[in-house]
């Protein structure tokens, strides 16, 4: 290793940290550059977060016997399981974000309205879901998805300690997702006609634009990422789901405007947010941290007050998609 | 003469208060509470279906009809007691509510309520356990600087929104977190805590809100937090409708632009609006925490559940109220009245989060039917002005036709 253990630590759980808030701020990209805004995430997450791990909590056993096994051992094992509850994650948020795209885009409601009812309804019912059926508000689970030496590739000095030793294998479907993202929204025919949708509706529909085709579409593919994302989030930060994502759709949403609306831009949103929640986390474990002598408690409030210090610089000058946010009636025209 | 004048007008809007028109605007709100009750009780339904067909095992049958009756009676079910149960708890609620929907008018979301509440909690515990006074004067010390601090809290949102474009929506989430550990540092660095319990030392009895003696103010925990509210009510509703204020405020909500033609300061409005919106959620944390055996439990996740909560639920009832103060005051008390219903269902064998279930699918039907209610009054509009214009082309055309005879 050519950088100390603390280094890659660092590195490690900024990735941890920073991939589902990716996700889920890329999902919201695409939803609000095609003109919706989707506060709702924080709901969808929980809704995603809770059926998959629910269902994985259960995939993951085997009845050897008559004796309860745990059977998933290798990376390649893990792997399946994680793309199970991704795939689960990601199908369920994009159920629940219907609920949000009926309302907001057929029914021409208060976007912010039905988004807060999303919200409202995702811990409620998964508590109440959880207390009836699994007896508990918790739903436990063992898989943790902490890779260990991926190959080959962890012999490769520095890369192969950032990314493919000790590396969640998230990461990589975050690359993936990036790259997708970044292409389907600047590359594709589809993702002009998103932004148009976004950024003067009445234009795109006077040239054959099907707008609310569009946004329905925008807004599936955010519930789909956002469900993911929380599926993501619960497995990689604890070996319990408790009707909660600790608010990471709310600061996918702060990673998002942050990020200026741009996918890597973005990125970079997420990783500064990413490397400040650990070095809040971390706190009285990083040396240089530990001289300043500051009560523990005013760690965690890090990533928060560098977020809003960042935004009040940059919000000055950030652009937001012109039409989102507002109700698309074609009768105005 | 000057008398007569002012019994009529008296009159006039004590008669003007019962006039059907003004109550329309709550028609979406009582259709989507009935659907979200209509919801809550199939999915009762559903699931006392699945437990007697044997779906999933329970020790506890839950009991369908029984249940549907508890959650419907709400805070009839114990008389007086739960009566009271709901009155003292829709004080906050009612307040938060008004926060959020005062914030609302002047089109900002202040989904900072949670965080503005936990300041006001904050600084009245401080002022109550560390400052002396005589009984009155302290708790309306402790209440007064809860207020002040929160609406500082909701001024530093306020101000990142105006001078410097931030987000409302993001600065105050962040400001949510911040506030959680603020509360934290000042608890622990000035030794108000309880080291056995990690809970905040208890409130001498001078900075407890007052018990009454009469009536339904002499129940268990019941004090005059509902009176406060009420208070506050009133005191918002003429702020809103009968200031110049407040109709300021509410034309920076309507088209900021066009305020801004007309010459006023949107800037100063969108900081006058988020401070006087902290300043009622932290009257509704002050509230909140000004009561015997109510304490910060000082875990994140405590903080949450039991304190940030009642803002999160003020915004349900912001939206339920139709962001109006007097909106506001009969959601709190529906929302206060469904989870009395909730926590008795518990001896149907049903969970309590029922009543929350309910309540954010309340809100879900709102959304569409606020949005419904205008396309069928818009339609209405349209039909009138066609049928007029349909008339007056008769009109013209049996003018005409007779004029050629």
């Amino acid at each position: 290793m050519i950088f100390s253990t603390t280094f890659y630590d660092l590195l490690g759980n900024t990735i941890l940290t920073m991939i589902p808030l990716l996700i889920v701020a890329l999902g919201a990209m695409i939803c609000e550059r095609s003109g919706v805004t989707n506060i709702a995430l924080e709901g969808i997450m929980i809704m995603g977060a809770f059926v998959s791990v629910w269902i994985i909590s259960r995939l993951e056993w085997t009845w050897v016997d008559g004796v309860k096994v745990y059977w998933a051992n290798t990376n390649g094992e893990k792997s399946l399981l994680l793309i199970i509850g991704f795939i689960i994650g990601g199908i369920v948020g994009m159920l629940f974000s219907w609920f949000h795209a009926y309302a907001a885009i057929s029914m021409k409601a208060d976007q912010t309205i039905s988004a807060t009812a999303l919200n409202l309804i995702a811990p409620a019912l998964a508590f109440y879901i959880a207390r009836t059926f699994i007896g508990g508000r918790q739903v436990f689970f063992n898989t943790s998805f902490m890779m260990t030496r991926v190959g080959f590739l962890a012999d490769i000095p520095v890369i192969g300690d950032i990314f493919f030793s000790r590396v969640n294998a998230g990461l990589y479907l975050g690359i993936i997702i990036l790259i997708v993202a970044y292409l389907f929204v600047y590359k594709t025919k589809e993702g002009l006609r998103l932004r148009a949708c976004g950024e003067n509706p009445h234009a795109a529909d006077s040239l054959g634009v099907n707008i609310y085709k569009v946004r329905y579409r925008a807004v599936l593919i955010s519930g789909f990422l956002a469900g993911a994302g929380g599926f993501l989030f619960s497995i990689s930060t604890a070996t319990s789901f408790e009707g909660t994502v600790s608010g990471y759709g709310f600061l996918a949403i702060a990673v998002l405007i942050f990020g200026n609306w741009k996918p890597f831009r973005i990125l970079f949103a997420a990783f500064f947010f990413g490397l400040m929640t650990t070095i809040g986390a971390g706190g009285n474990s990083i040396d240089f941290i530990r001289t300043l002598g500051l009560p523990s408690d005013f760690y965690p409030m890090v990533p928060y007050i560098a977020t809003l210090i960042v935004l009040s610089f940059s919000s000055r000058s950030s652009r937001a998609p012109k039409a989102a946010g507002q109700i698309y009636d074609q009768g105005t025209r | 003469m000057k008398f007569k004048n002012f019994a009529a007008k008296v009159w006039q809007s004590i008669k003007n208060l019962f006039k059907p028109s003004r109550y329309q605007a709550a028609v979406p709100s009582l259709i989507s509470i009935g659907f979200g009750i209509v919801f809550g009780i199939l999915t009762m339904f559903v699931i006392w279906l699945l437990a007697v067909l044997g779906v999933f095992k329970t020790n506890n049958m839950p009991e369908f009809f029984y249940g549907v009756g508890v959650l419907l009676a709400g805070a009839f079910n114990e008389g007086m007691d739960s009566i009271a149960d709901m009155l003292f708890a829709a004080a906050p609620l009612i307040l938060a509510g008004l926060s959020v929907g005062f914030a609302f008018k002047t089109g900002l979301f202040n989904i900072g309520a949670p965080g503005q509440i936990v300041i006001g909690g904050l600084t009245a515990i401080t002022i109550g356990l560390k400052v002396s006074l005589p009984a009155p004067w302290h708790w309306m010390l402790a209440l007064l600087c809860g207020v002040l601090a929160a609406g500082i809290w909701g001024l530093i949102i306020g101000a990142l929104k105006a001078l410097l474009n931030v987000h409302e929506v993001v600065a105050s989430i962040m400001m949510n977190y911040i506030s959680i550990y603020t509360a934290f540092l000042i608890i622990k660095g000035n030794g108000m805590v309880n080291t056995q319990t990690s809970q905040t030392l208890q409130l001498p009895a001078s900075a407890l809100l007052p018990h009454g003696e009469v009536a339904l103010f002499a129940y268990y925990d019941m004090n005059i937090g509902i009176i406060i509210a009420i208070l506050a009510v009133i005191v918002m509703y003429i702020i809103l409708h009968k200031t110049t204020l407040g109709y300021q405020l509410k034309a920076v909500g309507f088209n900021k632009e066009a305020s801004k033609y007309a010459g006023m300061n949107t800037k100063r409005n969108i900081m006058v609006s988020m401070a006087i919106s902290g300043m009622l959620a932290g009257l509704a944390g002050a509230i909140l925490i000004m009561v015997s055996g109510k304490y910060f439990q000082l875990t994140k996740e405590a903080m949450m559940a039991e304190i940030m909560s009642v803002g999160f639920d003020g915004i349900s009832v912001a939206l339920l109220g139709l962001s109006q103060p007097i909106g506001a005051l009969f959601a709190g008390l529906f929302l206060a009245y469904i989870r009395q219903g909730g926590y008795y269902l518990n001896l149907a064998n049903y969970m309590a989060e029922m009543a929350d279930v309910i309540t954010a699918v309340i809100i879900y039907f709102s959304a569409l039917s606020t949005a419904l209610y205008a396309i069928v009054k818009n339609r209405k509009i349209k039909l009138e002005a066609l049928k007029k214009l349909r008339i007056s082309r008769r009109k013209e055309k049996t003018q005409d036709g007779g004029e050629n005879v």
